[in-house]
């Protein structure tokens, strides 16, 4: 007999602790099953949310060792293999208040997305009474985001949150705000845009969790991504986010390669990195991480251009028209 | 063993992270693996420019991509974030948009076939441990090191498949190969910050500090990573996230290459280890 | 926000930014429901009583499509106080689950639709026991309601032209199913859900209903339970609508339902004194898997899969050799059990199974057709559907049956202040049987009529009284103290297995005046024993296992219901069959059944059915 052992974090309102249970090891298990079976014949005070069991309501996002899985859509042998162990810690979702054992708060959550402005504004050419018309391409830029069953996995392992989740938002706020943002119905997909941007669009870390996590193969990252590029070209120019992105790209035209030199001050202003950066700057200087010739040289005259900057411009610029 | 690539270094390889160069070509010459340099190579976007007009980041990519297929080699990079963004380009270009961004590449007299794979000096070193590890003259026995993968090097799992993202090895193996003994550290899989050093300053600090104090307190004599922008960050940071946090401060930060470089006995002077803020040299003492 | 992280990119270039994000005003005009957000907090409500009971104006218990409409719906109004109260986080509704489509005829041009024709499916479909009243009112605000949807964003699939797209669903004679993709229903939900957010709608989650109060003949308000805090909370509100949803999880393993659909509001409708009408009433679709009854959506026969026994035939020839796997529903679900029960399937009991065998589709057309279902056999039966068949068997599937709604225009029941929409109500849209793409459409009708209903009534009437309200959260915290403290005990979720199997063989597929009175004397047996159970959890945190003590209490009490009245229906009718009275009997059974809970007896009565245009007739396909 094979026996499975979970260790399960719990919480009872206020001690926490970790139980052990172990069951017998069956093919057929999923990690829903298994945390079913243990409620059900082991012990009843076990709590844990779960409505569909088939992958579609987001109810029972749980963690495995430290990583978010939807717990009914996740075969037992799948993250057996996985951590190469019969022993696994199951967790509560990261970056949610926990209320007991793996429920997890989402009242705060739903306040939360209140503020990428849920529900379509639609163009003044649509009404109750008529509907909308939308294109089949125009349904497919938005489809993919529409499949978010607001499990919370995307949020579990954000860096970024879990850092400090007072100025950003869960990931799938973002896409929730994007597929607004993207829909042909809307009148102003910027309305939302520009709510994201206050509530921290820049500041992801592009760790790609969320783009990991999501078990229906949404990519909140792409999302962020999307938004950023409206932003920028409607005139979110200014900060250090949109900054730091266009140095890249000036750069990339100018000579093919960035100028991490002139990167700082184009990021915060010359007379913030003057002052801010002073003792960053003479550390790198000092611990010759530069010389100080080259680095007034890469201020003063930018990169050697890349053989073929040329054609590199061309290329650039033949894109940028075809838009 | 022999093996010939289309070297892609980066922006950062050529300038604040030269070390890294030094160390991955020193590695490179000594295993007998050639590296070429992509003649004409462009900036990957680094997640930035595809954030602000994404297809000037993919046209360029493909750019990079056809220069090596003219090479007629596989690509090799030394930075995860470049590994991603070429990575990234090769898939969206397989998925529909080659056609389109060659129009745009004809324009320079070139032309994207898919030909060229992407791989990571990280992942090329894990899998030929049998062929250089015979080669190791100062096994780092009394070394322990914390390995710290940097997000771009394993995810997004569909695009970085090497190996278990959850789990990875890779790095271990490497460490194991040294003879230095691995430390693992809760953090080992977690973000360094770099990429929004800028926007959310006091959160890449945190990380790093975390990422700093964890090694130290494991008992690890150094972090160990085969992305330079989180060698960058670790690095350059560490002084500032002590201060903001009261963590870290003294943990040494090396880039893979050159823990591989010490094993293998190759001169210091050419893994670049003086141009660390964090000093290497408590680490040094005890190899 | 607080800016922990200095740093200025939410400052954006005023003159550029700022000027291209002019606000735009809704186009329909929200009102006063554009307050600010209000946080989803316990302690606020409205104008409260003297005991500082916490009050509404228009109280919704469910939070699934139908309730998101009157939520809507009600805030409209303006100047009332309204909030949902849900056992869980909304897009944890049944909702989501429904993949199908909505029906609403457009009726684009060159198209031959009509109302009437809808109108006439839905009647036939229902096997001549729907109200053609509520039905051609129901079909008129369909076809408003998908182009209202389409307006608050849900994102349809499309034609070329740009219209929203529709599809066949069986016993329709035109397409008239609007539809995303293959997730209609979580489409509908998701964007309701939105769209409430975005109206101000205030939730109250983790709130689970306990009863619905009724003081001096009028509905008072609910009393609930706090999930987090175990508290017991009496809640006044002029008027209440129930849409919790149906009780298909009677059956609990053989069902494709959530966990959650344990008909809570009906079972408290019921004891607050209305009737259940057509409780008999549960459709069952063809294809669940074995173990747990997730359903395995048609496209899989419609694909070309077949139906195998354990001999290896195709038993559909025996059924209906012309259209074989795709006969309708229920004639298919009933070749099904036929087999079984005849020893020509797999296994025994509630696992007991046939296959349904795709492999001759080739892996290719599987992955790129299916691939949803080889993922459902998988995760559920651990069978890769490329290699090896799949364990297949018919799953309770949809409530016909609900709670007495009688007025089909604003969902009002009898009592006043009661208001119930959704799979909870029964108008009687669907009858005996229900039609494919019209549990979608009932949910964003009746919602939507619930609310303006519910609103215009709250407007006019008084706060309730307090009295039954405290009376019975104080009975309730009895009973808490009471049952976890029980420290042994048969255990309830035991007697929950034994309901769900009890049901199965009696009140099956197909039934018989011996199984259901079989069924009927063991449920109240099982009742009994429920009293004394075990629950094995005292803690006021959270106790999901109190939760689902109340929630297998309801389910027995609307099983008691669904028995007698199986019983007493002599006649085979829609998903009602009766093999020892396999024909429909217009001339003695033309009625609605109506079970009321009188002190502990279950009491039976009739209503006529409101017949229009649409003479009964044979109903054949």
């Amino acid at each position: 007999m094979r026996t499975i052992t979970f260790d399960i974090d719990r919480f009872d309102g206020t001690r926490s602790w970790t139980q052990s249970y172990s069951f017998e090891y069956d093919p057929a298990l999923t990690v829903l099953a298994s945390l079913i079976l243990l409620k059900e014949k082991q012990d009843p005070t076990l709590n844990f949310t779960a409505s569909c069991r088939s992958a579609i309501c987001g109810s029972c996002a749980v963690r495995v060792n430290g990583n978010a899985v939807l717990a009914c859509d996740t075969r037992l042998d799948t993250v057996l293999t996985q951590w190469q162990s019969d022993t696994l810690r199951i967790s509560p979702i990261g970056n949610f208040h926990v209320l007991s054992d793996l429920v997890v708060d989402w009242s705060e959550k739903v306040e939360r997305l209140r503020t990428a402005k849920p529900g379509l504004k639609a163009k003044a050419e649509f009404n109750a009474e008529t509907g909308c018309r939308q294109s089949p391409a125009e349904f497919a830029l938005i489809q993919k985001q529409w499949d978010c069953i607001l499990c919370g996995s995307c949020a579990s392992e954000c860096n970024k949150l879990t850092d400090n989740d007072r100025d950003f938002l869960e990931p799938f706020v973002f896409t929730h705000a994007n597929r607004y943002a993207q829909d042909s119905r809307s009148a102003d997909g910027l309305l939302h845009v520009k709510e994201m941007v206050k509530q921290g669009l820049w500041k992801c870390l592009h760790c790609m969790e969320c783009v990991t996590k999501c078990p229906k193969q949404i990519a909140p990252a792409a999302d962020i991504a999307a938004m950023r590029a409206m932003a920028f070209a409607a005139g979110n120019t200014e900060g250090k986010g949109p900054r730091h992105a266009e140095a890249f790209r000036t750069d990339l035209e100018n000579s093919g390669r960035l100028n991490e030199v002139r990167l700082v001050p184009r990021t915060e202003g010359l007379v913030d990195a003057a002052t801010g950066r002073m003792g960053f700057t003479l550390r790198m200087l000092k611990h010759g991480k530069l010389s100080t010739r080259e680095a007034v040289e890469l201020f003063v005259t930018d990169n050697k251009p890349i053989e073929g900057i040329e054609g590199l411009r061309k290329i650039i610029r033949y894109r940028r028209d075809a838009k | 063993m022999t093996r010939k690539y289309a070297f892609f270094p980066g922006c950062v390889l050529n300038a604040a992270a030269r070390e890294a160069r030094e160390a991955t070509e020193a590695v490179a010459a000594h295993i007998g693996l050639e590296l070429v340099e992509i003649p004409g190579w462009s900036c990957c976007g680094a997640s930035q420019i595809q954030d602000i007009e994404h297809d000037t980041a993919l046209a360029a990519n493909a750019r990079n991509l056809a220069l090596a297929e003219k090479m007629g080699l596989d690509v090799l990079t030394a930075c995860s974030t470049c590994a991603l963004m070429l990575r990234t380009a090769r898939q969206e270009l397989a998925a529909g948009r080659k056609d389109e961004v060659n129009k745009a590449l004809a324009t320079a007299d070139l032309e994207y076939k898919g030909t060229a794979d992407v791989t990571h000096i990280l992942w090329l070193l894990a899998d030929t441990v049998a062929q250089w590890g015979p080669l190791v003259k100062k096994p780092l026995k009394d070394v322990k090191v914390a390995s710290f993968y940097g997000c771009h090097t394993v995810r997004p799992p569909t695009v970085m498949t090497h190996e278990s993202h959850l789990n990875p090895q890779s790095m271990e193996t490497i460490i194991t190969a040294c003879g230095a003994t691995p430390v693992h550290i809760p953090e080992r899989l977690k973000c360094c910050g770099f990429h929004a050093v800028f926007p959310a300053e006091q959160t890449a600090l945190r990380l790093t500090a975390n990422a700093a104090d964890d090694a130290k307190k494991g008992g690890a004599d150094c972090l160990l990573t085969p992305c330079p922008l989180c060698q960058m960050q670790l690095d350059m940071y560490q002084p500032d996230a002590q201060a903001a946090v009261g963590k870290g401060g003294d943990t040494p930060v090396l880039h893979l290459t050159q823990l591989v470089g010490l094993a293998l006995g190759i001169g210091r002077e050419k893994l670049g280890l003086t141009r660390h803020i964090i000093s290497p040299e408590s680490l040094l003492a005890k190899c | 926000m607080s800016e922990d992280n200095k740093d200025d990119t939410s400052s954006l270039s005023r003159r550029t930014f700022i000027g291209a994000c002019a606000a735009l005003p809704l186009a329909d005009t929200l009102g006063s429901a554009q307050a600010a957000a209000p946080a989803s907090d316990a302690a606020t409500g409205g104008p409260s009583g003297s005991s500082g009971m916490m009050s509404f104006d228009v109280l919704i218990v469910g939070s699934g499509g139908s309730g998101l409409r009157a939520a809507v719906y009600a805030m409209r109004a303006g100047n009332l106080s309204v909030a949902v109260v849900s056992k869980t986080m909304p897009t944890r509704a049944a909702t989501c689950m429904a993949e199908g489509g909505i029906n609403g005829v457009i009726n684009y041009p060159g198209q031959k639709d009509s109302l009437d024709s809808h109108a006439f499916d839905t009647v036939k479909g229902a096997d001549y026991l729907g109200d053609q009243d509520a039905i051609d009112y129901f079909v008129e605000k369909a076809s408003e309601a998908v182009r209202e949807t389409d307006f608050w964003g849900t994102p349809y699939s499309r034609a070329k032209d740009g219209r929203v797209d529709q599809r066949f669903m069986a016993g329709h004679q035109f397409p008239r199913t609007n539809y995303s993709a293959d997730k209609t229903g979580h489409a509908l939900l998701h964007s309701n859900f939105d769209y409430a957010l975005g109206s101000g709608v205030k939730f109250l989650l983790d709130y689970q209903l306990l009863d619905v109060a009724v003081d001096d003949g009028i509905c008072s308000g609910i009393v609930m339970r706090n999930l987090r805090t175990g508290e017991i909370v009496p809640v006044r509100a002029r008027a209440v609508i129930l849409a919790t949803g149906g009780y298909t999880r009677i059956f609990w393993t053989r069902t494709s339902t959530p966990y959650i659909s344990t008909g809570d509001g009906t079972a408290a409708a019921l004891r607050a004194g209305l009737p259940f009408k057509d409780p008999e009433m549960i459709q069952f679709h063809p294809t669940g898997v074995a173990h747990g009854g997730v359903l395995i959506t048609e496209a899989a026969r419609g694909e070309g899969g077949y139906l195998l026994n354990n001999k290896g035939e195709r038993f559909m020839q025996r059924y209906a050799p012309g259209k074989m796997e795709l006969a309708p529903r229920d004639i298919t679900a009933r070749a099904i059990e036929t087999e079984i029960a005849e020893g020509r399937g797999f296994g025994e009991g509630m696992t007991a199974y046939v296959l349904i065998d795709l492999r001759h589709l080739g892996r290719e057309k599987i992955i790129e057709r299916l691939p949803q279902i080889r993922h459902v056999g998988l995760l559920f039966e651990n069978v890769d559907l490329v290699d090896q068949p799949l364990p297949i068997r018919s799953t309770a599937h949809y409530s016909m049956g609900g709670i007495d709604v009688r007025d089909f225009r604003t969902m009002a029941t009898a009592m006043p202040g009661l208001f119930a929409a959704g799979e909870c109500g029964c108008e009687s849209i669907h009858g005996a049987n229900r039609l494919g793409g019209n549990s979608l459409a009932a949910a964003m009708v009746t919602g939507k009529e619930a609310g303006i209903g519910a609103a215009a009534y709250a407007a006019k009437a008084s706060m309730p009284g307090e009295g039954a309200l405290l009376r019975i959260a104080e009975q309730w915290r009895e009973r808490f103290r009471e049952a976890t403290g029980r420290a042994s005990g048969p255990s309830f979720v035991e007697i929950r297995d034994r309901m769900a199997q009890v049901l199965w063989d009696g009140m099956g597929i197909y039934r018989t005046e011996k199984g259901l009175t079989a069924a009927s004397d063991a449920l109240r047996d099982l009742q009994k024993e429920y009293h004394v159970a075990k629950i094995g959890n005292a803690s006021l945190v959270y106790n999901t296992a109190f939760t689902h003590y109340v929630e297998v209490g309801n389910m027995l009490s609307l099983a008691r219901c669904a028995v007698l009245s199986a019983l007493n229906r002599r006649e085979s009718r829609g998903a009602h069959t009766r093999v020892d009275f396999p024909q429909r009997n217009d001339k003695d059974f033309l009625h609605h059944n109506l079970v009321s809970l009188k002190g502990d007896d279950y009491v039976l009565d009739q209503r006529p059915v409101t017949i229009v245009r649409f003479k009964p007739e044979e109903r054949t396909y």
